[in-house]
């Protein structure tokens, strides 16, 4: 039993320092020089009454423009589809959203390796895989995690040489989720994935690639190292397992 | 204790030095960039300096910063809603591991981020910091016992994922 509790703490110790990878702080010097000028901001800050008083006007101004010219409410309720792109600084952010959908009630307790017939038992919507992956490429298996209490993610691994051709379908209600990623070193383009709009971010430091999308109350999300092309193939010959 | 140093400044200073480095750690954690994570050390210790009435006990200043530092950090991941970096996924790349590893890191990983923030917190100070559950208690400024629970419900999901049972927490 001994034995069985190590295994777990070395599997959660190794959970936190993968999480903390990149983490390693800097030096108390170089954090103490930023904070001293902020501190030095802070305290030197005075806001002077004129730079109020016209920042009240401006207020005023804009709340009488809002009140004057009011914004079109859509009803409640409304399912809303999106993704959508958000550039900050050199970072991009992709947001897929998704609201008000039922889903399938997840399976209860997450199975990191599953057959295909036995994915097909275990969930409630019609599981998806690709029925073209690249030469070389081998399905390794599925696995399956519940997301909250209402929501499951299946990723299934197609693997070449050590390298892995991932592809994830996880039900959403009330789903919003950014895709961050270095402008510099990542295009972002639009396509159409059967039908539907979704994004393929290409790095190229690496030749990897991913495309996402929404179908219906389904996100997916296919990733790997792969060409542009090959990766929006892979992603549009979906069909049901 | 921290009252005796010339001014509110050199108090702080003091206290950047004993934790500013742990609280960067905390706040990587979390957010898991960092200049996010610098960030939160800036608004954390402009936020002691404002309430350094409140850090005259020195066995508690930790669990104070801490806290701070835990609750801008959340504050910020909710800003953002739901973060997924393009590249920190269990898989992506990887060259190293086979298929089944991948998927029970991926699992693991699922897992244990679905835990509530006060449960991160405790897996965080046990598992990167090494500390007793004596220590973590009087860091977070909660009972023993609660330590105890909190450890037991992450050791016990990942104990679902390898199919068997979890004893009490040490």
């Amino acid at each position: 039993m001994n034995n069985h509790q190590d295994q777990i703490d070395k599997i959660l110790r190794a959970y936190v320092h993968r999480r903390m990878q990149g983490g390693e702080p800097p030096s108390t010097a170089e954090m103490w020089q930023r904070f001293e000028r902020t501190l030095r901001a802070t305290r030197k800050r005075r806001f002077p009454r004129l730079s109020a008083v016209a920042v009240l006007i401006v207020i005023c101004v804009l709340g009488a423009l809002a009140v004057s010219f009011p914004q079109e409410l859509k009803a409640l309720g409304e399912r809303i589809s999106s993704v959508r792109i958000i550039f900050q600084g050199n970072q991009g952010s992709i947001r897929q959203t998704q609201t008000n959908t039922p889903s399938p009630p997840p399976p209860e307790e997450p199975v990191a390796s599953i057959t295909t017939a036995e994915l097909k038992k275990k969930v409630s919507f019609p599981a998806m895989g690709p029925k073209y992956v690249p030469p070389g490429y081998t399905f390794k298996g599925h696995s399956l995690t519940p997301i909250g209490k209402d929501n499951v993610q299946i990723t299934s691994y197609y693997e070449k040489g050590g390298r892995y051709l991932t592809v994830i379908q996880e039900t959403v209600s009330d789903y919003s989720e950014s895709q961050w990623f270095d402008v510099d070193d990542t295009a972002v383009f639009d396509v159409t994935v059967r039908d539907v709009p979704g994004k393929l971010f290409y790095r190229r430091k690496d030749g990897w690639a991913k495309i996402i999308w929404n179908h219906g109350n389904i996100r997916y999300e296919v990733a790997g190292p792969l060409s542009k092309e090959e990766i929006l193939r892979v992603a549009n010959s979906m069909q049901p397992l | 204790m921290f009252r005796k140093f010339s001014g509110d400044t050199e108090v702080v200073r003091v206290l950047f030095e004993l934790f500013a480095q742990r609280v960067f750690e905390a706040a990587y954690y979390i957010l898991g960039d960092r200049s996010s994570a610098e960030d939160v050390v800036q608004d954390t210790f402009l936020a002691a300096i404002e309430h350094l009435d409140q850090l005259n006990n020195p066995e508690k200043v930790e669990g104070w910063l801490l806290q701070v530092a835990t609750n801008k950090a959340y504050d910020e991941y909710s800003k953002r809603q739901k973060l997924v970096s393009l590249s920190n996924k269990p898989g992506d790349n990887c060259t190293c591991l086979d298929f089944l590893a991948i998927a029970n890191r991926l699992v693991v990983t699922k897992a244990i981020d679905s835990l509530p923030v006060e449960h991160q917190m405790v897996i965080f100070l046990k598992y990167y910091r090494d500390l007793t559950i004596k220590q973590i208690a009087a860091i977070l400024k909660i009972p023993e016992g609660t330590v105890k629970t909190r450890l037991q419900k992450a050791r016990g999901l990942v104990a679902n994922l390898l199919g068997s049972p979890v004893e009490g927490a040490q």
